[in-house]
């Protein structure tokens, strides 16, 4: 597991990037306004959070790409399937941690049922998994990592747009759901709102397989070996 | 000789931006995209009466408020240029010719103000055309988007002269726009107090220039509001314009 | 994607459009969640496909899905489109014998029946330039594999004429050494000895010594006799070197060539003397098609590191031509040996020939034993 060990190691040495991913959401959660009205889009909002945090970590395999370490890497005897493996899950298990910490705070702060907190991890953990997997898939298409940055930064916005984070899925027309229902967040919203109760329990289960369906689709698509 | 070189400097720079496709695909075709994604929604949303001599009230609102967050956004072009000619090892080209800093500065912000002012009319006109958004008086509202350019140039200005590192000069300028924006009520409703109200009303440039484009048509009954506005956006103007002379003296010079 | 090749690209794109019209579709009919079910499973079956390019018989996995999603979303036969052109495409058509079964026993409807045959024709064209492209690839690279090893013969052959010539100049100075040590050699020493004895003798019986120096005299005779017919032997009857070139400049009827040597010929080994020839001869070829010259010159410098053979003539280019197999031969084997050849085609014929001398070997100490 050194792959794994040594992509933990190097995620938790960037500064900026733990601040990111504990301390803004940790000071999301105490912002009560965001959580326990009618229509809270704090759970959503953590869901980009989520986003950002994976595109974050996911950069350290486009960088091994872009500076032809990776070719380094692949001398070794390791395969591609290790390598992939070890350091996606390295970053799934800091990101899952996070979940872990918010969702644990919140369930103190705001009484959260277990059933709720339990379902409401879940999802995350899922669309965790997912927002990885998209985030592989998307550096993989890139060579600069300055035009990564400022396609991700639109597309973002327009998933967010779209996706049900800014503006709640039952406001938007149906042409443009049916464009966000192209994208990854759109499902984890939908699987809050069953978390929250404003959808049925059979969609909490779509939604779920949806993101992994997707999970799958960009895992398939990022995960080939490019030697540059 | 003054104007010739300011002639090169303006002209220059001019075709520098003009190669930049990526940034004049953000700076145009994304406002006018997200006013017609939210105006859509808007649409879905409202109760009230959405068309109004003809106009669509709601991407009105949506595409004053899209226009000006990009045109106050807009200065990031000018931080990019000052930032590769006078703080990179760049500068040392430059002030070898024999083309005083000011001069170059000059030329930069005239560039950069004609290309956000050109990028500004694109989302006006593509805004009426496309979707039947309403700009009040046109020659108004293009003195607006030129004088808020002109803030945003300047105020750019200021924060790569404080900050010399490019990159948090950006999200600062980042973060002021969509400050402005925000405070300017175009993201959620506010809280109703007295202080959220001056901001909503003349707190910000952004609020001023809204004020300005939206009372210079039929949605007013008196202009008096309209040139408060204008006169205030104009000082504005002038006061940051001040600041760079003292600033520019001791940091560029 | 930029080393991809086009009918590949042209795939891609014929399968991401396909997606998308199929999602349009989707999005019109009825919006049933059991579609979008069918459209994520297909796009991950194809990107599998891709990542994996053996797993081709994930077709049959495709066809199955969009049969069970037909009874539940009737468009979603649709997709059958895209199964058939990637069967094809991929060189596998009995794979989609199943849903063209189902679909025929269904009756379907003209779209369909028109977009099953449309994507039958850009799979099987796509196929066919591919595998045209495969074999002219191959062509390609079998002429490419000849070219490489005809070159390589031939730069071995240059190589091994240097080699031969070496070696022939070693193995013929050791018959000299053996020849002169064996018969004169031995001669000579004789004389010697009895010379050193006729000093002894002189202080003390004379006509002993008169005898001892006849003797001498007679072997001193006996040996220059046997080097006489030894250099004689080895005097070759056709001419070489210096000879070789004076001859051709003699033989040239058409003009006369005048021959200018500076520096010692000797010095200059055998093996270059043959490519010298080959020079003067293909210039003096050349001279007498191409030019109508009345006057030739051809000038022979040798120093200490190289040799440099110059022709040139006073006559005036008849025809633009290109230079021939024999000059471009030239080249090569001057190249081989680390010299040059070039030739001057504008105005009037000329040719300079400049070859190294490797003094390193010659004057190597195992050289001179």
């Amino acid at each position: 597991m050194t792959i794994f060990q040594f992509a933990l190691i190097r995620s938790l040495r960037n500064k900026i990037l733990l601040l990111l991913l504990y301390a803004v959401p940790l000071a999301m959660i105490f912002i009560r306004p965001l959580w326990t009205s009618e229509n809270s889009m704090g759970f959503s909002f953590y869901a980009m959070i989520i986003m950002f945090a994976a595109f974050s970590l996911v950069r350290s395999i486009m960088s091994d790409r872009i500076t032809g370490t990776v070719v380094r890497i692949f001398a070794a005897p390791v395969t591609t399937l290790r390598y992939f493996f070890q350091s996606l899950c390295a970053f799934w298990l800091i990101i899952s941690v996070q979940i872990f910490i918010l969702v644990t705070a919140g369930t103190v702060l705001y009484n959260w049922e277990v059933g709720m907190a339990v379902r409401l991890t879940f999802s995350y953990v899922i669309f965790t998994v997912t927002a990885i997997a998209f985030s592989l898939a998307w550096d993989s298409m890139f060579r600069s990592k300055m035009m990564s940055d400022s396609v991700f930064s639109i597309v973002t916005s327009f998933m967010a747009l779209l996706g049900g984070i800014f503006i709640p899925i039952a406001m938007l027309p149906d042409f443009l759901r049916n464009i966000g229902m192209v994208f990854p967040v759109y499902w984890v919203s939908k699987s809050l709102l069953s978390v929250q109760g404003q959808e049925t329990s059979s969609n909490y289960w779509l939604s779920i397989f949806i993101m992994i369906l997707f999970a799958a689709a960009f895992l398939l698509y990022g995960s080939k070996r490019r030697l540059e | 000789m003054m104007w010739e070189l300011f002639r090169l400097n303006f002209w220059h720079y001019l075709r520098r931006l003009s190669r930049d496709s990526f940034g004049i695909l953000i700076f145009v075709a994304l406002p006018l995209i997200l006013v017609y994604v939210l105006s859509l929604v808007g649409a879905q949303n409202t109760e009230g009466q959405i068309y109004f001599h003809g106009y669509n009230m709601v991407a009105t609102h949506i595409s004053v408020g899209m226009m000006l967050l990009f045109q106050l956004n807009g200065g990031i072009y000018l931080l990019n240029c000052l930032n590769h000619d006078f703080i990179k090892p760049m500068k040392w080209r430059l002030n070898a010719s024999p083309c005083h800093v000011y001069m170059s500065v000059f030329g930069a912000v005239a560039a950069c103000l004609v290309f956000t002012v050109a990028q500004g009319i694109l989302i006006v006109s593509g805004s009426t055309l496309l979707m039947g958004a309403y700009w009040g008086n046109l020659w108004i509202t293009i003195m607006v988007i030129v004088i808020v350019s002109t803030i945003s140039q300047l105020l750019n200005i200021i924060l790569l002269l404080c900050i010399r590192n490019l990159s948090a000069a950006e999200y600062m300028s980042w973060f002021l726009a969509w400050s402005m924006a925000v405070l300017g009520g175009m993201m959620f409703p506010l809280p109703d107090n007295a202080f959220f109200r001056f901001m909503r009303q003349y707190g910000t440039p952004f609020s001023l220039a809204r004020n300005v484009i939206q009372e210079s048509g039929f949605l007013a009954t008196t202009s008096a509001s309209m040139w408060n506005s204008i006169v205030m956006l104009v000082g504005l103007t002038v006061f940051l314009a001040m600041i760079i002379v003292l600033l520019g003296r001791r940091k560029l010079g | 994607m930029n080393n991809m090749p086009p009918y590949e690209k042209i795939a891609i794109v014929y399968r991401a459009m396909a997606m998308i019209s199929l999602y349009v579709l989707w999005t019109r009919t009825g919006n049933e969640m059991k579609g979008l079910l069918v459209f994520l499973i297909l796009l991950i079956l194809m990107l599998l496909r891709w990542r994996f390019p053996m797993m081709k018989w994930t077709l049959l996995i495709d066809q199955a899905v969009t049969i069970y999603a037909s009874a539940l979303w009737e468009s979603s036969l649709f997709a059958s489109a895209l199964i058939v052109f990637d069967a094809l495409y991929l060189g596998y058509p009995v794979l989609i014998i199943p849903v063209l079964l189902y679909i025929a026993f269904n009756r379907p409807d003209l779209m369909l029946a028109i977009l099953l045959m449309q994507s039958v024709f850009a799979g099987l064209s796509l196929r066919g330039w591919r595998n045209q492209q495969q074999i002219s690839l191959k062509q390609i690279d079998d002429a490419g594999k000849k070219f490489y090893e005809s070159e390589n013969l031939k730069q071995e052959l240059l190589l091994a004429n240097v080699q031969v010539v070496r070696m022939a100049e070693l193995s013929e100075r050791s018959r000299i050494a053996g020849e002169i040590h064996d018969h004169a050699g031995h001669e000579i020493i004789a004389a010697f000895m009895s010379l050193q004895t006729t000093q002894v003798l002189l202080e003390n019986d004379i006509s002993q010594a008169k005898e001892m120096l006849r003797e001498a005299t007679g072997r001193l005779q006996s040996g220059i006799v046997k080097i006489r017919d030894a250099v004689h032997n080895l005097t070759p009857f056709t001419e070489t070197g210096i000879d070789a070139l004076r001859k051709l400049c003699e033989e040239f009827k058409n003009c006369p060539v005048e021959l200018m040597v500076y520096g010692d010929p000797h010095k200059v080994p055998v093996h270059l003397w043959v490519i010298l020839e080959s020079c003067l001869k293909e210039a003096l070829t050349n001279i007498l098609r191409h030019t109508e010259a009345t006057n030739a010159r051809a000038t022979l410098d040798i120093t200490r590191h190289i040799v440099r053979l110059c022709i040139e003539n006073n006559g005036i280019k008849e025809s633009d031509s290109y230079p021939g197999l024999g000059l471009n031969n030239l080249r090569l084997r001057a190249k081989a040996i680390g010299g040059s050849v070039s030739y001057d085609l504008s105005d009037r014929f000329s040719l300079v020939c400049v070859l190294p001398i490797e003094r390193a070997f010659y004057e190597h100490p195992d050289c001179r034993r």
